[in-house]
């Protein structure tokens, strides 16, 4: 704390240089009894050695003995008288001197006097000056502090939207994503149950093809049958021919048996080409059986297993990728939350650190009041003498009263969120 | 349906702080820069769960906002909570006397103040 100190007045200088002045009247009375008691040795001294020579001198002899004692002590007192009167001459020219110096000195202390006492006013004057532009200022920084911390709020609040904006969005997506994901486990469900589907199908088609193979051993034997047909009609053939022959030995009588005979004959005869077709058929559809055989089922069936199996596969994959996305959006999504909650911690933060704009804004403003108070004492006291010897009284009434109104507001501590440790202006979080 | 607050205070710093702060808890703010404001928010039909107030402000401080708003229909035993530099003890006891349900000394951070906010509203 930096001590301010005003030029004290002189005159006690002054004053003690006056009573330096009267050390000489001191010096002078001693010198006057010394001077009182060297007379009186003196007168003695003349009385003791002049006695007889002027007893000797006078003419009346009942007086001379008197007359002589007091001719010795008036001369003696005469002599001294003399000296101390020189020496009191000497002494009030020397202080007639002195008090003209010392009225001077006065005079030039005072005018000094009257010059310090002038700075100091407008010493005063210039501090209630400086303290109010001291007070705009004051004024000045709490207005910006106020529009800085109004924007940081204002950019928080934005940060903040646009983190919730974020989370929203990865929200949005992570639902979008589980519809995604339940259509596309329905799907591949479908597309399992195809691939299955797929996969069972070289089985099945063997089956198939067992089943066509048992068809055209069938048919082969269906060709034998064709044979046997035409072997019948050949010997039916024959069984006409006879009957004809025997029919045309009866005469009239057998001739009706000769047409039932032809009749015979020509359902014989097709009989034979029915079944001469049946054969040709039979060998048309056997033979094109088994070259498709051969050439779709037999020769194909490994390949088309294979293939059946990858399809199995590939679906599996594609299940598995997209498990590994859907765990990658749920990861990305708790990783994001986890980073807003901690965003959204840090702004709650930072908006109560930012209510410290507000403690230090009323500090301020206290002191701003202080300080007024202390430039009207000061602008006061340089337009009064009176006021000016009551300063320091009252400024320090005012330092006085400015530090127990402050011990009337909390301390702010370093940490909003923290405890405070100072209970002496009681608890910051009261509940009645 | 988000619980209504009414933060008053005369620092526009404070009142958007607050604000911010609040609405991201999910709380509805209303805010006034004085006790004559306030009063006359409530008294135009506003019916807050919770007034957070200052102490020191013009026109019309936090005790006597108190004082008054205790005296208007509906609003005897709404939760007020005074947020205030303030740690005078005679203060304290002359908002309990008025009336207040609590006493905060600035600043407060958000957690603390959600805190007290859920501790006076149940449900909030």
């Amino acid at each position: 704390m930096v001590a301010i100190r005003f030029p004290r007045l002189q005159l006690s200088a002054l004053l003690a240089r006056l009573d330096a002045k009267q050390q000489p009247m001191l010096w002078l009375f001693a010198t006057v009894i010394a001077l009182t008691l060297l007379g009186s040795l003196l007168i003695w001294l003349t009385f003791s050695l002049a006695q007889p020579w002027l007893i000797g001198q006078l003419p009346q002899p009942d007086l001379r003995i008197p007359m002589a004692a007091a001719m010795l002590v008036g001369g003696a007192l005469l002599c001294t008288n003399a000296l101390a009167a020189l020496l009191l001459m000497r002494f009030g020219l020397i202080n007639i001197g002195s008090g003209n110096q010392s009225k001077s000195a006065l005079v030039s202390t005072l005018r000094a006097e009257q010059d310090q006492h002038e700075a100091a006013v407008a010493a005063l004057c210039q501090m209630a000056v400086l303290g109010q532009t001291f007070d705009e200022h004051i004024g000045e920084a709490k207005q910006q502090s106020e529009e800085s911390a109004l924007d940081i709020i204002e950019r928080t609040t934005r940060l903040n939207a646009a983190a919730n904006t974020l989370l929203d969005y990865l929200h949005n997506s992570n639902q979008s994503a589980n519809t995604l994901g339940e259509d596309i486990d329905t799907g591949v469900e479908d597309i399992t149950e195809i691939a299955h589907f797929v996969q069972g199908l070289p089985e099945k088609m063997r089956n198939d093809m067992e089943a066509i193979q048992s068809v055209v051993a069938d048919i082969g034997q269906l060709e034998g049958l064709a044979g046997t047909i035409q072997a019948i009609s050949k010997e039916t053939n024959i069984v006409a021919i006879n009957a004809a022959i025997e029919a045309a030995r009866a005469g009239d009588a057998g001739r009706s048996f000769a047409v039932v005979a032809d009749h015979v004959r020509i359902l014989a005869s097709r009989s034979a080409e029915a079944a001469t077709t049946i054969e040709t058929g039979l060998n048309t559809v056997l033979s094109g059986v088994e070259r498709s055989l051969r050439r779709s089922f037999v020769n194909d069936s490994n390949q088309q297993l294979e293939q059946a199996t990858n399809v199995l596969a590939s679906v599996n994959r594609l299940t598995n990728n997209f498990s590994d996305m859907r765990q990658f959006y749920k990861t990305l999504f708790a990783v994001v939350t986890q980073h807003n909650t901690n965003i959204a911690e840090q702004i709650s933060g930072v908006l109560a650190v930012l209510q410290y704009q507000d403690v230090v804004g009323q500090k301020l403003s206290r002191l701003q009041t202080a300080l007024s108070q202390s430039n009207a004492l000061l602008a006061g006291a340089a337009d009064s003498e009176a006021s000016l010897e009551e300063l320091s009284e009252l400024l320090s009434q005012a330092q006085a009263t400015y530090l127990e109104k402050e011990t009337y507001h909390a301390r702010p501590t370093a940490d909003a969120d923290a405890e405070d440790n100072d209970t002496s202006s009681g608890p910051r979080i009261e509940l009645f | 349906m988000p619980k209504t607050i009414l933060v008053v205070d005369d620092s526009a710093t404070m009142i958007m702080s607050l604000k911010a702060s609040l609405e991201m808890a999910g709380f509805q703010v209303h805010t006034a820069s004085d006790g004559v404001k306030a009063l006359e928010t409530l008294k135009g039909g506003l019916k807050p769960d919770l007034i957070i107030t200052d102490i020191n402000m013009p026109n019309m401080g936090g005790l006597e906002l108190i004082k008054n708003a205790r005296s208007l229909p509906g609003m005897r035993f709404m939760p007020i909570l005074a947020l205030t530099t303030e740690s005078q003890q005679a203060k304290r006891d002359e908002a309990k006397k008025l009336g207040a349900t609590g006493w905060l000394v600035k600043p407060v951070g958000g957690q603390d103040l959600v805190k007290v906010i859920k501790q006076v509203l149940p449900g909030a």
